[in-house]
C-alpha cells in the first residue's frame, strides 16, 4: 500500500515541492509572472479632456501592443492614465510630463501552473490535496513498521526520527 | 506440470489484484478529472449568467463607500474595471473607477483574463470595522514584525507603522468609534464587452 500510494502521489509531491520552494522565496522573485518594463516618452496630449481610443492605439502600436488593448482609467486625481492590455499588462502615462511606462506581464512557465495548484484553486482540489496530505501522514506512520532491526525505529531510524522532530521544535524555541 | 499450474494460478491472482488496484486508482483519477471544473460559482467570463439588475440595487464605485453601510449583508451590483486579480491566490480582485476602488473576495479563483475588463460584479456587502483596539493590535504586530530581511521590507514595515499611526490619529479626531471598510463577497460577474 505504501509503495502503490507512493507511486500515485509522485506527481503531486513534485508539484508541492517545486511550488513550495518557489513560494518560500516570494520576497526575492515573482514566481508566477515575468514582468518586463519598457519606458518611453510621448509628445501627444493624453489628458482626460483630449483622450481618444485612436490616440491610445497609436501609442500602443509603438509598443507593438495595439491588438491587446482593453480599456483605460485615470488614477491619482487624473494625473496618471492607466491603459489596460490583455494578460495583466498595463501602460501608464503621466500626461503632464509625457512619461510612458509599459509593464508587460507573462506567465512564468511551469511555476505558474504548480503555484496555481498550490494556492488551492477550488473545492475539488481542496479534497484532492486533503487526500494527499492524509497520504503523507499515512506514509510517515507506515514507514515506522517497514524496516526492522538495527536500521529500524529502535535503531538508526529512531535517531533520524528524533532529529526530524527536534529541528522544527528548535525553530519554535529559538528566536 | 502440477507446479506449473500452481504458479500460473498464483500469477493470475497477482494479476487480478494488480488490475483491481489500477482500476481503483483510475476511477479516483477520473472522478477528480470529471469534477474539476464544475464549481457553482465559477468565474469564467463565458458563463455570463444574467444579472437580474432590476431586483438588485446597483451602486456606483464613486458613491459605494458612502452608501454601503445601508447594504451590509445584502446583495448589490457594482460596475467597474478589474484593475487586477490577486497575483497570489487569485481569489481577490480590485475593482476600480477613477480613484475609487473596491475589493471583491471569492472562495474560488477569478479568471486571470479578467484583468483590465469592464465588469458588473454582484456580491454581498461585507463590513470590516477598524476600531482603536484593532489599530493598537495592528501597530503592535507591525512594530514586532521582522523588517531586517532587506531594505525594502524594512521600508515597507516603517511605512505601515506610519500609516497605522495616521489612522489612529484620524480616528481620534473624527470622534467615531470605528472606521468601516467595505468589500464584496463575490456572487456572480458579467463582463461588459463594449468598450
Amino acid at each position: 500500500m505504501h509503495r502503490d500510494i507512493g507511486f500515485f502521489f509522485i506527481g503531486t509531491t513534485i508539484i508541492y515541492g517545486i511550488s513550495g520552494i518557489a513560494l518560500n522565496h516570494l520576497k526575492d522573485w515573482n514566481p508566477n509572472f515575468i514582468v518586463t518594463i519598457k519606458k518611453m516618452h510621448t509628445d501627444e496630449d493624453f489628458s482626460k479632456e483630449k483622450i481618444s481610443e485612436p490616440k491610445i492605439k497609436k501609442l500602443l502600436s509603438q509598443l507593438n501592443s495595439e491588438d491587446t488593448y482593453k480599456t483605460y482609467n485615470y488614477v491619482e486625481r487624473n494625473s496618471v492614465l492607466r491603459i489596460y492590455l490583455s494578460g495583466r499588462s498595463t501602460v501608464s502615462i503621466v500626461p503632464k510630463t509625457g512619461d510612458v511606462t509599459a509593464e508587460f506581464v507573462r506567465k512564468r512557465p511551469l511555476f505558474f501552473e504548480v503555484n496555481y495548484l498550490h494556492y488551492n484553486p477550488n473545492k475539488r482540489w481542496t479534497w484532492f490535496s486533503d487526500i494527499f496530505a492524509g497520504a503523507l501522514i499515512l506514509f510517515a506512520l507506515t514507514s515506522l513498521f517497514m524496516v526492522r532491526g538495527k536500521k529500524g525505529v529502535w535503531g538508526r531510524g529512531g535517531i533520524y526520527i528524533l532529529l526530524g522532530i527536534l529541528i522544527p521544535i528548535l525553530f519554535l524555541i529559538l528566536p | 506440470m502440477k507446479k506449473y499450474l500452481s504458479m500460473h494460478k498464483i500469477l493470475n491472482q497477482k494479476l487480478l489484484i494488480m488490475i483491481k488496484k489500477i482500476l481503483v486508482f483510475s476511477i479516483t483519477v477520473l472522478f477528480f478529472a470529471a469534477c474539476g471544473n464544475d464549481d457553482n460559482n465559477s468565474t469564467n467570463p463565458s458563463d455570463t449568467t444574467e444579472i437580474k439588475t432590476n431586483e438588485l440595487t446597483k451602486l456606483s464605485l464613486t458613491n459605494f463607500d458612502s452608501l454601503a453601510g445601508n447594504f451590509v449583508g445584502k446583495e448589490v451590483a457594482v460596475e467597474g474595471i478589474v484593475d487586477h486579480v490577486c497575483k497570489h491566490g487569485g481569489k481577490k480582485l480590485l475593482l476600480v473607477d477613477g480613484d475609487y476602488n473596491l475589493h471583491v473576495f471569492n472562495d474560488n479563483r477569478f479568471d486571470e483574463a479578467l484583468s483590465g475588463s469592464k465588469v458588473t460584479v454582484t456580491g454581498i456587502v461585507e463590513e470590516e470595522r477598524v476600531d482603536s483596539a484593532y489599530l493598537a493590535e495592528k501597530l503592535k504586530h507591525e512594530e514586532g514584525s521582522t523588517g531586517e530581511d532587506n531594505e525594502v521590507n524594512k521600508e515597507q514595515m516603517e511605512q505601515m507603522v506610519k500609516y497605522v499611526k495616521m489612522m489612529q490619529d484620524s480616528l481620534k479626531k473624527s470622534g467615531k468609534e470605528y472606521f468601516a471598510n467595505y468589500s464584496l463577497k463575490f456572487v456572480s460577474l458579467k463582463e461588459d464587452k463594449e468598450k
